[in-house]
């Protein structure tokens, strides 16, 4: 950006002038001999020459563009838009806050708090998760077989929501009851089942049992016992005994062989 | 711009009846402005979808503050001007990270078979005349446009594009007179360095 200096024409135009009085010359509101003085200016100034060329073209081009068509709809939209608005709340904000209406008073109270957290939420960036976390909530409502549609049929009133809470309860514990109801059914039918076959079985076969029983016994405990024992072989106490026995029976067996030889020597 | 006292007891006397609930009045006031503030809004972001969405905000805002509209204090036009250039800015601040990706040489949205900035200028002279721009001419001025800054831009658009007067346009923006004139003088001056320098590079 080239800026006029203090040049001065032979005219006494300065260039601050000619600046000044640019706008002026090109928007036709300078006439007569200021503005021959202003173009002689410009014609002379190394400086101030350019800067008019350039602001003429500049504003020949803005010139030529011509005015673009609004969209048809603009208008209805326009309108749809602001009837959705009620002309009572047109001036909204004041009137609501001298109402003082608990909602109002709430959000202006939560409006330091709670702006920047909106302002950061609705930034473009944040819009591709949010649509993202939408779709996968969908999709599990979807697989869950829960439908909008079920969603809208909803009563939401709350008599309608204690009724439907007690619909629930009742129709679970009945089924809970039926259930136990089959089981104990069930049971029942099996204990009599066994005790039937109780009553109907021989007394041979039961004799038979018995015996069975009673030779299982001693097998169970001769099988015990030779783990005792060898469990007292690998027991540290019990060797120490067999050592210091076999070292008695040594030494009585070395006795007795002395007593032998003296014995034989006598004879 | 300048209305004259006619079309302000008009206007006024519409306000009135929109404010008394009547629908038509309200329907007669979107009717008469809806062209208007679509063609700033386009301008000044370049993308037909976001003029439609910014201008039906614009008129969402003034149906909700029109009680505070005071007429001394100037025209309804006025008024509804800085509406609109308050929405446009908080979207130029908003959607600021997406205009540094522009580039002037890219395609102008929707026209993918069109030729770009440079392949135009190539054709054109540096400075064409206003009554021989053709579609092509008009989406490269507009593509140059986005460059500006904001504040030369709202300028331009309102003093060259909607043949606002100094004086409105201070109102709208609530600048002096004379930073008006100095904005419209850089703006118009960048607007053409713009082209000029593309289409040098592209030569």
């Amino acid at each position: 950006m080239q800026y006029p200096g203090q040049n001065e024409d032979p005219n006494g135009m300065k260039c601050a002038e000619f600046d000044s009085r640019l706008a002026d010359a090109l928007d036709g509101i300078m006439a007569g001999k200021e503005l021959e003085s202003f173009r002689a200016h410009a014609a002379a100034c190394t400086d101030c020459g350019p800067l008019f060329t350039h602001a003429q073209s500049g504003m020949n081009l803005l010139k030529s563009l011509a005015e673009v068509e609004p969209p048809a709809n603009l208008v209805h939209n326009v309108l749809a838009k602001t009837s959705m608005i009620d002309p009572a709340m047109a001036p909204s904000l004041a009137a609501v806050r001298s109402q003082g209406s608990w909602l109002a008073l709430a959000r202006e109270w939560a409006a330091p708090v709670l702006d920047p957290v909106l302002n950061f939420m609705a930034q473009p960036r944040l819009a591709m998760t949010a649509a993202m976390a939408f779709f996968s909530i969908s999709l599990i409502f979807n697989l869950a077989g829960l439908r909008m549609s079920d969603l809208r049929n909803l009563d939401l009133r709350p008599s309608a929501i204690t009724t439907g809470a007690s619909l629930r309860y009742n129709q679970t514990t009945a089924r809970v009851v039926k259930y136990y109801e089959n089981i104990r059914f069930v049971y029942e039918l099996e204990s009599r089942m066994k005790e039937l076959k109780k009553d109907s079985g021989t007394p041979g076969e039961q004799d038979n049992n018995k015996n069975q029983k009673q030779q299982q016994r001693p097998d169970n405990n001769t099988s015990q016992k030779p783990e005792t024992n060898t469990n007292e072989n690998y027991s540290l106490e019990k060797a120490q005994e067999a050592m210091a026995g076999l070292k008695v029976e040594k030494i009585i067996e070395g006795q007795t062989a002395g007593q032998l030889v003296q014995d034989r020597r006598l004879s | 711009m300048a209305l004259t006292a006619e079309e302000s007891q008009l206007t006024a006397s519409l306000i009135k009846r929109c404010l008394g609930g009547d629908a038509s009045a309200w329907e007669e006031i979107v009717r008469s402005h809806n062209r208007r503030i679509y063609n700033i809004c386009y301008r000044f972001t370049g993308s037909q979808d976001d003029a439609e969405d910014l201008t039906q905000e614009v008129f969402i805002r003034i149906y909700r503050t029109l009680k505070s509209y005071d007429l001394e204090r100037g025209a309804f036009a006025t008024w509804v001007t800085t509406m609109t250039r308050n929405l446009l800015v908080d979207h130029f601040r908003k959607s600021k990270q997406d205009r540094m990706t522009d580039s002037i040489d890219a395609t102008p949205p929707g026209e993918e078979d069109a030729p770009t900035l440079g392949d135009h200028i190539r054709d054109e002279k540096p400075t064409p005349d206003a009554s021989v721009a053709t579609k092509e001419t008009q989406a490269m001025v507009q593509q140059a446009l986005q460059k500006l800054s904001p504040e030369l831009r709202e300028a331009v658009i309102l003093r060259d594009l909607q043949d606002m007067d100094y004086k409105d346009i201070a109102a709208a923006l609530r600048v002096p007179e004379g930073t008006v004139k100095s904005r419209i003088n850089r703006g118009r001056t960048e607007l053409a360095r713009l082209l000029s320098r593309t289409y040098r590079q592209v030569n």
